[in-house]
């Protein structure tokens, strides 16, 4: 069967380079050409489909130069599940910008072109070395997009941003240097084959994972993330919330799970996420701003799937949960930064003291954004209440206590939702808002469709927890993956 | 130990209940986006308390206070305090962070 997987990132390159070039020039190029380049990213990571179900995992040595001397691609099931909500995200990220950037269009899409060649190399990589080099195309991108607004809040936020990645990036750099000292090697699957168990792997691994927490903002390394969020454009502001967490979190799985195979690791991913959750879920509580509690409620949900990640590693029934709550949270994510959109463009500000009233203007819109709100929450019959309430089930049997936290943060989740929904939709405080509430059709026709996958996955739980399992199936053999590369 | 929740269905035998359930919030949707909207105008939004015209803002929970009783029990604040927005303090995070997670995997 053709593998079509390797030719993502040098089309995604291709595309980035035409915008760069011709695209101040023509403007309609600048849109057309993310989207046709997404689009077809798309359509090839689903053709590869079909090789992934047979073979159990997508391996591709480039030009031919056998692993471990060469650099392979390797695509197993959670990898595939990545790549396609990088694209879907990618595809709503691109629609939400074409009404939000008025100005540098063609730096935006250039940028966010780079940026999404980064997350797919990071995805599909088998080489240790690899992968820090997209890390790095991935977050010098983000550092720029982050200064987007060339205002000085976005200013702020991207040196921030610019200190704390290169902090993090130098750290994971540190492990990988110890890991090829230890082991003289940087493929991932010869790693797995020469790996010794014992106690010198643990400073590599805690450097590699600082670098990729950091990455995936999680606490304490999340400081960096509501900053950049609130001064930037919502459609970033996605891409960073959704995309960007989902690669660092499979990141997170591929080298505890995968290559250090470090099982006695889960104690920690647990605290961490409980920490996680918590931390994201009381500063949630505490802001006005609209775009700055999404990026804490980001942070609170992320702590959720490294929950799973964490149980997963002792029932693989966390591992489900983790990936069904990672599909319902990017999809929720969607919903809210395309809300949020519209609604700051609407009052002409994300502080939602300022805000009011938008529920007699657009009961539809209040009803999409209060759905998304308590799947957030979990509430039963809308999509985060399985993926939730399995990851309590698991919790209780093996961690009690840790079930105690999760359930409290969704009681504070809810709290921090029904505070938002109330201040943007109901608030009466503020005069009634004349000028009507402008959603343009594409926005309408993506929430509908969310809304929509939203209801159904919450009715119909069953569809999200097969897929999930299916993609965990097609993930867990270490086997598989150590045969598919160096044989 | 082996939990089998995938294997099943979710709802156990409920999806005509599920079904059912649809219909009922598609009909609330419906209703909720076809009813006529009642505006609140200035007089209907006046408070009065023992007989008395009050001030809304003087009794009325403010939103972000509504929550403040719980945060400050439970000394939450605390969390907030330390999201300064300085740099150092973050700097100082992420190394704290790092020496805890060196301190479990060395303790684990």
């Amino acid at each position: 069967m053709y593998n079509y997987i390797s030719y993502i990132v040098p089309m995604l390159l291709c595309s980035a380079f035409i915008i760069v070039t011709l695209g101040h020039k023509y403007k309609k190029l600048n849109f057309n050409v993310t989207i046709i380049a997404l689009l077809s990213s798309l359509i090839f990571t689903l053709l590869s489909l079909p090789k992934l179900l047979n073979e159990g995992i997508i391996i591709y040595q480039l030009s031919g130069w056998q692993a471990p001397f060469g650099i392979t691609v390797a695509v197993d099931g959670i990898g595939f599940l990545i790549l396609s909500l990088i694209f879907l995200i990618g595809l709503i990220v691109a629609f939400i910008s074409k009404h939000e950037i008025k100005k540098r269009r063609y730096q935006f899409y250039t940028l966010f072109m780079f940026y999404n060649v980064g997350l797919v190399g990071m995805t599909i990589t088998g080489d240790i070395f690899n992968f820090f080099v997209f890390l790095e195309i991935s977050s010098m991108s983000a550092y720029i997009l982050s200064s987007f607004n060339r205002d000085k809040p976005a200013f702020e936020s991207s040196i921030k941003y610019i200190i704390i990645g290169s902090f993090a990036s130098s750290i994971f750099l540190i492990g990988i240097a110890m890991l090829y000292g230890m082991y003289g090697t940087l493929n991932m699957a010869d790693l797995m084959m020469k790996i010794v168990p014992g106690f010198g792997n643990n400073i590599p691994l805690a450097l590699i994972l600082t670098g990729l927490f950091m990455k995936g903002a999680i606490v304490p390394f999340h400081a960096w993330k509501p900053d950049v969020v609130k001064s930037n454009p919502a459609s970033f502001g996605l891409a960073i919330s959704a995309t960007s967490t989902a690669v660092s979190l499979y990141a997170i799985f591929r080298f505890v799970y995968t290559v250090f195979g470090a099982f006695y690791f889960s104690k920690m991913l647990i605290y961490i996420a409980l920490l996680t959750m918590f931390v994201g879920a009381v500063m949630a509580l505490q802001q006005k701003d609209l775009k700055k509690m999404i990026a804490y409620s980001a942070i609170s949900q992320s702590g959720y799937i490294l929950f799973g990640f964490g149980l997963g590693m002792m029932e693989n029934i966390g591992f489900v949960s983790a990936i069904y709550h990672l599909i319902n949270t990017v999809i929720i994510d969607a919903v809210l930064f395309i809300s949020a959109y519209i609604i700051s463009q609407h009052f002409k500000t994300s502080d939602m003291s300022k805000m009011g009233y938008i529920s007699r203007q657009n009961k539809l819109f209040t009803v999409t954004f209060g759905v998304a709100l308590l799947s957030l929450t979990g509430i039963p019959f809308l999509n985060g209440f399985a993926s939730k309430w399995m990851l309590y089930i698991v919790s209780l049997s093996l961690y009690p206590f840790a079930a105690f936290v999760s359930f409290i943060v969704s009681v504070i989740t809810l709290a921090y939702s029904f505070k938002a929904f109330h201040l943007i939709f109901l608030n009466d405080k503020r005069d009634y808002e004349k000028t009507p509430l402008f959603i343009p059709l594409s926005h309408k026709v993506m929430l509908a469709v969310l809304l929509v996958i939203m209801l159904v996955l919450g009715f119909f739980p069953d569809l999200g927890l097969q897929l999930s399992q299916n993609i965990i199936d097609l993930s867990l053999s270490r086997d598989l993956y150590l045969m598919g590369v160096l044989s | 130990m082996s939990l089998n929740i995938v294997s099943s269905s979710f709802f156990g035998n409920g999806f005509y209940t599920a079904s059912l359930l649809f219909i009922i919030f598609s009909i609330f949707i419906y209703w909720i986006i076809e009813r006529e909207p009642s505006l609140r105008d200035k007089a209907s939004r006046e408070m009065y308390v023992c007989g008395n015209k009050a001030d809304p803002d003087q009794y009325r929970v403010n939103e972000h206070s509504f929550y403040k009783t719980i945060i400050n029990y439970f000394k939450l604040d605390i969390i907030k305090q330390a999201h300064s927005g300085k740099l150092s303090m973050y700097l100082l995070w992420v190394l704290f962070g790092l020496i805890i997670i060196g301190f479990i995997l060395m303790w684990f």
